[in-house]
C-alpha cells in the first residue's frame, strides 16, 4: 500500500538573482513498512527533502501524499496536526527537551491532542523495548549520545506514525551504537508497519535499508538498489 | 588593558541592539536618579526660601547690652567674611491694656530680615509717628489711611506707614512701629545676624561665640534654616547614634527623626533607593547581553583569557557604554525635572515649617497659608545627586562587572560554547503519569529553571506595583492627618477663627454674640470652645514618663520657659513625695465638635449626652516624640479630680495654684475616654501644642455647670462655600468689634490649597511609580524576550512535535499569566511589610494623627491587573518571533 506519494517537488530559497534551487522535481513514493535510505553529498538536498515530507517547510512547487493527503496543501494548523498524528521526527541532535525526563520526553508529543489519553503501557512497551525503562527518570544530559538517540526513537514512535522520518540518527554515534540503533529502527518499522525515511552519509547503513535513492544537486539521481 | 578596551570596542560597535539595549537602561536610570535628586533639591532650596519668609531671613538672635552691640559691629566689620548682615531691634514698651500691644524700633536691616517692608508710606520718624502692618490695622480696626489718627493706650499717634504682614511665628502679637528715638523702658536690644551661608554655619556661629564670650544659651536659633545650613558634623552624627542606643526604647525611631532632621536622611534615602534600583536595572540588562553572547567568552578562554582579563573587559565594555550615557540620562532626567517642576513646584516643598527655638509653633493652617501665597523658587541641579549617583554607580557597577566575570570563569569552556549555564537539582517525577497536559509542566519548568532570571523579573515586576501601593498608602495617610491636623489646629478645619488675645480668663466672648456671630449670612457653622485652666494633682506611680516635661528633666540644655514658671509656677510640679501637679487645659465643646473629637480616639467612647449625664470628662494625654502615648496610668473609668480657680475673674497669682485653698475649687470627674489631640486650643496661658499639653474637654453645659463658666474663649467658624471671604471676615470684625482683646483670624482658602497640594503630590507620586513601572517595564521586555527567544531551540522541537501555533500562544500566555500571579503575590508580600514599616515611619517618625487609611482593593486589583497585562504582553510579543521563525532553524540554534 503506497503510504506517502512525492510529486514534482520543487524547493527555492530566496529570490531574484539570489534564489537558490533546493530541490528540482523531486518525484517518488514509499509503500508501507519500507525502509527507505536517502543519500547525497551534503548541500544535494536530502534533509529538504525531509523536512518538506515531514512538513516543516513547505515546499515551492509540486505535491506530498501522505496517506492520500497533500501535506503541501493543508494549512498551517491542520498541517501541524496531520503532523504530529502521522509523521515522527528523529533529529541528528536528538532535540530533546532539557527540562524533562525520558518518560516525559517520550509522552509528550501525545499529550498535544487534547483529549486523547497517554497510553502509558504502550509507552512503558516501547521504553522496555528500547532498553530505557530503567533510565525513563533520567534527564536528557544524563544519558550517552546512544540513549538520547533512542529516546529520540521513543519519543518518535510515541505517537504510532505512520511515517518515520529520520535526519542522520546515527551521525554523532559511535559505530556499535550506529548498529543498536539501526536495529531498532528496523524492528520498530517491522513491528509498527511503520515506512521509515533515513537521511544518511554512511553507505554501508544506507545499504542495510530496503532501498536507497540517491540525491545530487536537488535531484534523484537514481536509486541504488534494494535488499529486499 | 589596550586590547581589553580594543576588544569591549569591537563588542560594542558589533553587537549593536545589545549596546542599545544597555545604553537605553543607562539613561532612563541615570535620568530618574538624577531628576529626582534636582527635584528634590529644588523643593529644599524652596521650603528654605518659604522659611524664610516666615521665620526671617536671620541665623540667630541675642539680646544685648549697647557695649556688647558695640562687639558684635566691630566682629561683623572684622570679619565680613563670616557675618554678613546685623539687624537691631528695640522693643520701647509693652502694653498689655486694652490690646497686647509692643512699642518697638527695628533698623532697615531687620524690617528686611524679618520680610517687613515698608508697602505704603515711610518709617516713623518722629515719636509721634507709628507704622503698623495690617494684621494689626485690621483688628484695631483701622481705616488703612495715611495720615490717620491713632489712638493707642490714650496717646494719639499718626499713621505714617504700613509694613508688609510678617509671616511670623508668634502671630497673635500686635506691634506698633516707632521712631528710633521713641521714648524706651531700657529693654536691651536684639541683635538678628546672619552669617554667609556659602558656609556651613555651625562653625562660623561657633567662632563667633568663642570670640565674643557670648554664651551659647543666650543665642536663639533660627532652626527652619540652621537645621538646613548648618551642616550636620562627624560628632553630631555620633552623638545621635550614642543617645539613640543610650535610649531603653525607640532607639531606631530616635536615630532615624534625628538624622532626617539633622542630615536629611529622607532624601539621602530617596537617591539612594534610586540609585540601587539603577544598578539593578543596568546589571540585569547588562548581563542578559553578556549571556546572549556568553559562546564568545567561551571561544576566549579557550584562547587563554584570564579572569582580570574577562573583567577588563567587562568594565571597559560597560563604562564605555556608562561614559555616554551618564551625561544624556543627566540631561534628560534634569530637563524632564524642569518641566515637572514648573508644573508641581509645591509638592517639593516642605509643608512643616517647623518649630521656633523660643517655643512658637506655627501650625498647619499657617504653614499652608504660607505655601498658598509662596512663590516658589527656580529650579536647580542637584550636584550632589549627579556626583552621589555617579560614585554610586562606579562602585557598584565595578562590583558587578566583578560578579560576571567571576560567574563566567567559573563556567567550562564546553558550557559556554553550548550556552549552558544552568546545572539544578531536578526532580525525578514522571508528570506525564499524573497530567495530560504536559505544556503545563513545561511553562512551570521553563519558568523556575532560570531562577535567578525568574526572580529578578518577578522583581521588576512587582516594584513599579509595590511603589505604586506604598505611595497610595502613604498619600491615604497623608490626606487623613492633614486633615485631622488641620482640625486640631483650628478646629473642624475653620476659614475664621475668633478668640480672645488675654491671658485673662476674665474675658470671654459673650454667648449672645456667638449665636448672632452663628446667624451671620454666609457663615455655615460656628463652634463655640470654652475654657478654664486647672491643676490634677497625680499619685507618683500614674506618672509612666517621669521625665517627660522641662520642669521634670533636671536637664541643663532643657529648661522650663520662664514665662509659664512665672506667671503659672510650671506645667508639671512633683512635690517631696513624689506626687505631681499638673497643669491642663480644660475646654468646653458642643455636640458638633465633640463628634469631631472622635477621630482623634485613642481609648474609651463617649457621647455629649452621657459625659453631661455622668459628668464625665475626656483625658488629652501626653504624646512622645515617637507618637506613643503611654504616659501616664490613666485609663477609661478612672476618676480624676481637677483643682480650679474658684472663678474666672481672680488676680493672676491664683493661677499659680499656690494660694490659699478658698481661692480654688475641687472637682471629680471619671474619665470617659482618651484622646490624642484637643481641638479649638488656647495658646494664650500656659499654651497646648497639641501634645505635650494635659486637657480636659467636656462639654459647654459642664464647663457652666462645674464652674459658671458661660462665655466662649474661641469660636472656630466655617463659611458656605458660595459666601464671600471678604465679606463674612468683614461682618465678623464687625460683630466682634466691641469685645476687649477679641481678635479674628482668616484661613480663607487655606484648606482648598492644601487639598489641591495634596491631589498634586499624589498625581506627581503616581506618576514617579509609573515611570519606575516604565524602567521596570524596559527591564522585563528585555529580560522576557532573552528568555524566551534562549528557548527558541525548545520551541523549535515542540513545534517539530506539533504543538500549534494556539497551543503553543496559550501556553505562552500561561506562562505570562504565571509571571502575573506570583509578581503580583510578591508586590502583596511585600506591599504587607512595606506597609507595616511605613505606619510605624508615620506613627513614629513622622508622627501621623491616626493612620488608620487603606488603600482601596480597586486600586490593589487594578495594580495586579496591570502586572498581569505586563507580564503577558512581555511574553507573548517575543513569542510571535518564535512562531513566524522556521522551525528547522529553531531545531538548529
Amino acid at each position: 500500500m503506497k503510504i506517502l506519494e512525492v510529486k514534482n517537488v520543487e524547493k527555492i530559497y530566496g529570490t531574484g538573482e539570489t534564489a537558490v534551487k533546493a530541490l528540482r522535481r523531486v518525484n517518488f513514493s514509499a509503500k508501507q513498512g519500507e525502509f527507505i535510505a536517502l543519500v547525497g553529498q551534503s548541500g544535494s538536498g536530502k534533509s529538504t527533502l525531509l523536512n518538506l515530507i515531514g512538513g516543516l517547510d513547505i515546499p515551492s512547487k509540486g505535491e506530498i501524499y501522505i496517506r492520500d493527503h497533500n501535506v503541501a496543501a493543508l494549512k498551517k494548523k491542520e498541517l501541524t496536526i496531520f503532523r504530529r498524528r502521522n509523521i515522527g521526527f528523529v533529529f541528528q541532535n536528538y532535540s530533546l527537551m532539557p527540562v524533562m525526563n525520558v518518560y516525559d520526553n517520550v509522552a509528550l508529543p501525545v499529550t498535544f491532542d487534547r483529549g486523547r489519553r497517554v497510553d502509558h503501557q504502550y509507552i512503558e512497551d516501547i521504553l522496555k523495548e528500547l532498553g530505557l525503562w530503567k533510565k525513563r527518570t533520567k534527564y536528557p544530559a544524563e544519558l550517552s549520545g546512544g540513549e538520547q538517540q533512542r529516546v529520540a526513537i521513543a519519543r518518535a514512535l510515541a505517537n504510532k506514525p505512520a511515517i518515520l522520518l529520520a535526519d542522520e540518527p546515527t551521525g554523532n554515534l559511535d559505530s556499535v551504537t550506529t548498529q543498536d540503533v539501526m536495529g531498532l529502527l528496523k524492528a520498530s518499522g517491522e513491528k509498527y508497519h511503520q515506512t521509515i525515511l533515513m537521511v544518511t552519509h554512511n553507505e554501508a547503513l544506507a545499504q542495510s535499508c530496503d532501498r536507497v535513492l540517491c540525491m545530487k544537486d536537488g535531484q534523484l539521481s537514481g536509486e541504488e538498489g534494494t535488499l529486499s | 588593558m589596550k586590547a581589553a578596551v580594543k576588544l569591549a570596542f569591537q563588542n560594542v560597535t558589533y553587537y549593536k541592539k545589545q549596546t542599545f539595549a544597555i545604553f537605553l537602561g543607562i539613561v532612563l536610570s541615570i535620568a530618574l536618579l538624577t531628576g529626582i535628586g534636582s527635584l528634590v533639591y529644588s523643593g529644599e532650596r524652596s521650603s528654605l526660601e518659604k522659611d524664610r519668609q516666615v521665620y526671617g531671613d536671620w541665623h540667630y538672635y541675642l539680646y544685648a547690652s549697647d557695649e556688647q552691640g558695640k562687639m558684635i559691629r566691630e566682629y561683623g566689620e572684622d570679619r565680613e567674611g563670616d557675618l554678613q548682615e546685623i539687624g537691631v531691634m528695640e522693643k520701647k514698651s509693652v502694653e498689655e491694656e486694652p490690646y497686647k500691644l509692643t512699642f518697638l524700633y527695628g533698623d532697615t536691616q531687620y524690617l528686611a530680615m524679618l520680610g517687613q517692608e515698608i508697602e505704603e508710606g515711610r518709617y516713623p520718624k518722629s515719636r509721634e509717628e507709628v507704622a503698623l502692618d495690617t494684621y494689626t490695622i485690621t483688628n484695631l480696626g483701622l481705616d488703612a489711611e495715611l495720615g490717620e489718627a491713632v489712638e493707642l493706650n490714650g496717646k494719639v499717634y499718626t499713621l505714617c506707614g504700613i509694613l508688609k504682614n510678617q509671616w511670623s511665628a508668634d502671630v497673635g502679637e500686635m506691634r506698633v512701629f516707632v521712631s528710633k528715638n521713641f521714648p524706651g523702658e531700657g529693654i536691651p536690644k536684639c541683635y538678628y545676624l546672619k552669617f554667609d551661608e556659602e558656609r556651613k554655619l555651625y562653625p562660623q556661629a561657633d567662632r563667633f561665640i568663642k570670640e565674643l564670650h557670648i554664651s551659647a544659651e543666650h543665642m536663639r536659633t533660627n532652626s527652619a534654616l540652621v537645621e538646613y545650613l548648618g551642616g550636620g558634623n562627624m560628632q553630631l552624627f555620633f552623638s545621635i547614634l550614642k543617645t539613640g542606643f543610650s535610649l531603653p526604647e525607640g532607639r531606631l525611631t530616635y536615630i532615624l527623626a534625628s538624622m532626617k532632621e539633622n542630615f536629611h536622611l529622607q532624601e539621602k534615602g530617596i537617591l539612594l533607593g534610586l540609585g540601587l534600583f539603577c544598578v539593578f536595572i543596568i546589571y540585569s540588562v547588562f548581563h542578559i547581553s553578556v549571556l546572549k553572547r556568553i559562546s564568545q567568552y567561551g571561544i576566549l578562554q579557550t584562547l587563554g583569557i584570564s579572569q582580570s582579563q574577562i573583567f577588563q573587559v567587562l568594565s571597559a565594555e560597560l563604562f564605555g557604554i556608562l561614559i555616554l550615557g551618564y551625561p544624556l540620562g543627566c540631561l534628560l532626567g534634569n530637563s524632564t525635572a524642569k518641566v515637572l517642576y514648573s508644573k508641581f513646584d509645591k509638592v517639593f516643598v516642605r509643608e512643616d515649617t517647623g518649630t521656633m527655638q523660643n517655643g512658637v509653633h506655627v501650625g498647619n493652617t499657617e504653614a499652608f497659608k504660607v505655601n498658598a501665597s509662596f512663590e516658589s523658587g527656580d529650579f536647580y541641579v542637584s550636584r550632589y545627586a549627579i556626583c552621589f549617583g555617579g560614585v554610586l554607580l562606579v562602585i557598584l557597577l565595578l562590583a558587578v562587572c566583578l560578579k560576571i566575570a567571576g560567574r563566567i570563569y567559573r563556567l567550562t569552556v564546553m558550557q559556554m560554547l553550548k550556552k549552558e549555564i544552568k546545572n539544578r537539582g531536578r526532580s525525578r517525577k514522571i508528570h506525564s503519569i499524573h497530567s495530560s497536559r504536559l505544556t503545563g509542566v513545561l511553562t512551570r519548568k521553563f519558568m523556575l529553571f532560570g531562577r535567578g532570571t525568574f526572580i529578578s523579573i518577578l522583581c521588576s515586576l512587582a516594584l513599579g506595583g509595590c511603589i505604586f501601593l506604598c505611595c497610595s498608602y502613604v498619600t491615604v495617610n497623608t490626606q487623613i492627618h492633614n486633615e485631622l491636623s488641620f482640625k486640631t489646629d483650628d478646629g473642624l478645619g475653620s476659614e475664621y477663627q475668633v478668640f480672645e488675645e488675654s491671658d485673662n480668663l476674665a474675658y470671654m466672648i459673650p454667648k449672645k454674640t456667638a449665636e448672632e456671630i452663628a446667624m451671620i449670612p454666609g457663615i455655615a457653622a460656628a463652634y463655640p470652645v470654652s475654657y478654664y485652666l486647672g491643676e490634677i494633682p497625680l499619685e507618683k506611680n500614674q506618672v509612666l514618663w517621669d521625665k517627660y516635661c522641662a520642669e521634670l528633666a533636671d536637664d541643663p540644655g532643657w529648661k522650663p520657659d520662664p514665662m509659664v514658671m512665672e506667671k503659672y509656677n510650671g506645667r508639671c510640679l512633683r512635690d517631696e513625695s513624689g506626687n505631681y501637679r499638673m497643669k491642663c487645659n480644660i475646654y468646653g465643646y458642643d455636640d458638633g465638635m465633640l463628634e469631631e473629637l472622635k477621630d482623634y480616639l485613642l481609648e474609651g467612647h463617649y457621647d455629649p449626652k452621657s459625659l453631661l449625664e455622668d459628668n464625665a470628662v475626656i483625658l488629652k494625654t501626653w504624646m512622645d516624640g515617637q507618637g506613643n502615648y503611654g504616659g501616664l496610668d490613666l485609663k477609661p473609668g478612672d476618676t480624676l479630680t481637677v483643682k480650679v480657680p474658684e472663678s474666672p475673674d481672680v488676680p493672676d497669682t491664683v493661677l499659680r495654684f499656690l494660694e490659699e485653698d478658698s481661692w480654688y475649687e475641687k472637682k471629680e470627674f471619671t474619665i470617659a475616654a482618651i484622646v490624642s489631640r484637643p481641638m479649638g486650643k488656647n495658646d494664650q496661658l500656659i499654651g497646648d501644642d497639641g501634645t505635650s499639653d494635659l486637657g480636659l474637654i467636656m462639654t459647654n453645659a459642664q464647663m457652666e455647670e462645674n464652674f459658671g463658666i458661660v462665655g466662649y474663649n474661641r469660636i472656630c467658624i466655617q463659611k458656605e462655600k458660595q459666601a464671600s471671604g471678604e465679606d463674612v471676615g468683614r461682618a465678623l470684625a464687625q460683630k466682634i468689634k466691641d469685645i476687649p482683646k477679641c481678635m479674628l483670624q482668616d484661613y480663607t482658602g487655606a484648606i482648598e490649597t492644601q487639598n489641591a497640594y495634596l491631589q498634586q503630590k499624589m498625581y506627581f507620586f503616581y506618576g514617579i511609580s509609573l515611570l519606575i513601572l516604565v524602567i521596570s517595564m524596559f527591564h522585563i521586555m528585555n529580560s522576557m524576550q532573552y528568555l524566551v527567544l534562549s528557548r527558541r531551540h525548545e520551541f523549535g522541537i515542540l513545534r517539530a512535535m506539533g504543538i500549534t501555533d494556539s497551543g503553543f500562544y496559550k501556553m505562552m500566555l500561561r506562562e505570562g499569566i504565571l509571571y502575573g500571579i506570583f509578581a503580583s503575590l510578591l508586590m502583596l508580600a511585600v506591599y504587607l511589610t512595606a506597609k507595616q514599616v511605613l505606619l510605624y515611619l508615620m506613627v513614629h517618625v513622622y508622627r501621623y494623627l491616626q493612620p488608620t487609611g487603606s488603600v482601596s482593593p480597586g486600586i490593589i486589583a487594578g495594580v495586579i491587573g496591570v502586572n498581569l497585562l505586563v507580564s503577558t504582553a512581555a511574553v507573548i510579543l517575543p513569542s510571535r518571533e518564535i512562531v513566524k521563525g522556521n522551525i528547522i532553524q529553531e531545531i538548529n540554534e
